[in-house]
């Protein structure tokens, strides 16, 4: 069997600065876990791939290991396999946003803005990920692509949208990966999944060459299995490039909010696994102080009318022409955006317009504010698909700070009596993306949840 | 105008075996915009491409 991958970036830098490693073995782990639970002959393959570029993977990593023993080195993504989501354009292949509405030579094969990031930091692509069709729909499993699954348990979703690139990072696949979130979904798979994602500031990544959901909204942003990783994949994407940050959890003032009167449904373990992520914040040296969100509903329903309106605009000429060739979640879910009148739409945005100002307010009585990223862990395929999707979807807490737009990190907090994973959100200031991974490093040091691993394979 | 118009209205041809569905989705959809009109003292609106985490007239 094949060495798997190291259990972190760093370690991987690590290793590769020693001589103990090189950047064509890591990439060939990459390829042979990828092939051997994903493999697309495989009819329990995990489906996080839509298509890899092992070849050019393979010839990256060969001149990564080049410019290394030159003397060049590009910092700590140098040489590190990397999966991208299917929203974003590569130059090596088509972009499908899992769907066969799309046409995949959309950006006629250039490279998105955020991958270009990616290759000038050294890092290796090595193929582009499964999504929630357009990042909006479920899993279809008529259509031609992979079904994105947990790998905690094949039978349950991997969460979405971003849920190829969450299950790619848990199950060992690459050591980070892309991804989108517009109401949730970088946070969703990576809650779901068992590792850790960021929703980055709205704005602060450039979104060239990512297929838009909602302009209002859309946002790019790593996925890795710890915060300390997300932070080294941050600093390689970011516009104002930061250094990794180390945060002191004493004397932070944290502000809470369960929303378990706002919730659908909730998991066995789920209260108390939230309880205990407190009491380690608390143990550390935070100030924990109840701080109920502002306009919860109004915010949340904000996102819904905004989200539905703009992904509306955006596809109503193709839901005309080619509207079966949609999947058929996403074709009605879009439709949703004929519910709203242009009024609505104002007022959507003058909910967000105030979300803004009450989010500056709440950070200057806290420096961050915790509350629950679901108070479930990933559902079934069968329960998503044939079941009360709001029992789902009203127990997923995320587009909330979608709609702020403030950095938002999704980490891992235990298991539910299922063995599912379960995740809170962290979220800060506006521009204070490594402020806040900074801030769930600290909490991972304190825990090892994020280092939990499916037995998958 | 009932959905039946307005999906007709926009050019979009459903099956009938998806009508039902989509016409709840759209209807609870709708639905859940009327919290929006709540606080009639919100501030104007904030547009889609524009960042305003500081300044004061577009949040």
């Amino acid at each position: 069997m094949t060495e798997q991958l190291p259990d972190s970036i760093a370690e991987a830098a690590a290793a590769l600065r020693a001589g103990t490693t090189t950047a064509v073995e890591l990439v060939e782990r990459s390829i042979a876990r990828a092939e051997a639970v994903d493999g697309a002959s495989n009819p329990d393959r995990l489906g996080a791939y839509i298509l890899r570029f092992d070849d050019q993977a393979r010839a990256a990593a060969a001149v990564a290991d080049q410019e290394l023993a030159a003397g060049q080195d590009r910092g700590p993504l140098h040489g590190i396999p990397i999966a991208v989501k299917d929203l974003l354009t590569t130059s090596e292949g088509p972009t499908t946003a899992q769907s066969s509405a799309q046409d995949p030579e959309w950006g006629d094969r250039q490279d998105a803005a955020v991958v270009s990031r990616l290759r000038r930091a050294g890092a290796v692509i090595t193929g582009k990920t499964s999504l929630s069709e357009f990042a909006c729909g479920f899993p279809d499993p008529d259509k031609p692509f992979p079904v994105p699954r947990n790998p905690w348990d094949l039978n349950r979703w991997a969460g979405g949208s971003s849920g190829g690139s969450a299950s790619a990072v848990a199950a060992g696949l690459v050591l980070g990966a892309i991804g989108t979130d517009t109401g949730g979904s970088v946070r969703i798979p990576a809650g779901f999944c068992g590792v850790t994602g960021l929703k980055t500031t709205w704005g602060a990544i450039s979104t060239d060459g990512c297929l838009p959901l909602a302009w209002s909204f859309d946002s790019i942003g790593p996925i890795a299995r710890s915060a300390e990783d997300c932070a080294l994949v941050l600093a390689a994407i970011a516009d104002d490039a930061t250094a990794p940050a180390t945060i002191d959890l004493r004397g932070l003032r944290i502000g809470v909010d369960r929303l378990d009167t706002m919730t659908a449904a909730t998991d066995d373990g789920q209260p108390d696994a939230f309880a205990a992520a407190l009491a380690v914040l608390r143990d550390a040296g935070a100030e924990i102080v109840e701080l109920p969100l502002p306009d919860y509903v109004e915010v949340t329903a904000a996102n819904y009318v905004i989200m539905l309106s703009e992904g509306y605009a955006y596809h109503l000429p193709a839901l005309r022409s080619r509207w079966q060739e949609y999947g058929r979640s996403t074709r009605t879910l879009l439709s949703g955006g004929l519910a709203y009148t242009g009024a609505d739409y104002v007022q959507a945005q003058r909910v967000r317009a105030r979300s803004w100002q009450r989010a500056r307010a709440l950070f200057t009585e806290v420096d961050l504010h915790v509350s629950p990223m679901a108070t479930v862990g990933a559902p079934t395929l069968h329960d998503l698909l044939e079941g009360d999707q709001s029992l789902v979807f009203g127990s997923l807490h995320t587009p909330y700070w979608a709609t702020v737009g403030c950095p938002t990190a999704a980490v891992p907090i235990g298991l539910t009596s299922a063995g599912m994973p379960l995740s809170l959100q962290i979220a800060g200031p506006p521009g204070q993306d490594a402020g806040v991974l900074a801030a769930a490093a600290a909490y991972q040091r304190e825990t090892g949840f994020h280092r939990l691993r499916p037995a998958l394979g | 105008m009932s959905v039946q118009d307005q999906l007709a209205a926009a050019g979009l041809e459903v099956p009938p075996d998806e009508l039902d569905g989509i016409v709840a989705w759209i209807e609870g959809s709708r639905a859940m915009a009327q919290v929006l009109y709540a606080d009639p003292q919100l501030p104007p609106p904030c547009s889609p491409g524009r960042i305003a985490w500081t300044g004061d007239s577009d949040d």
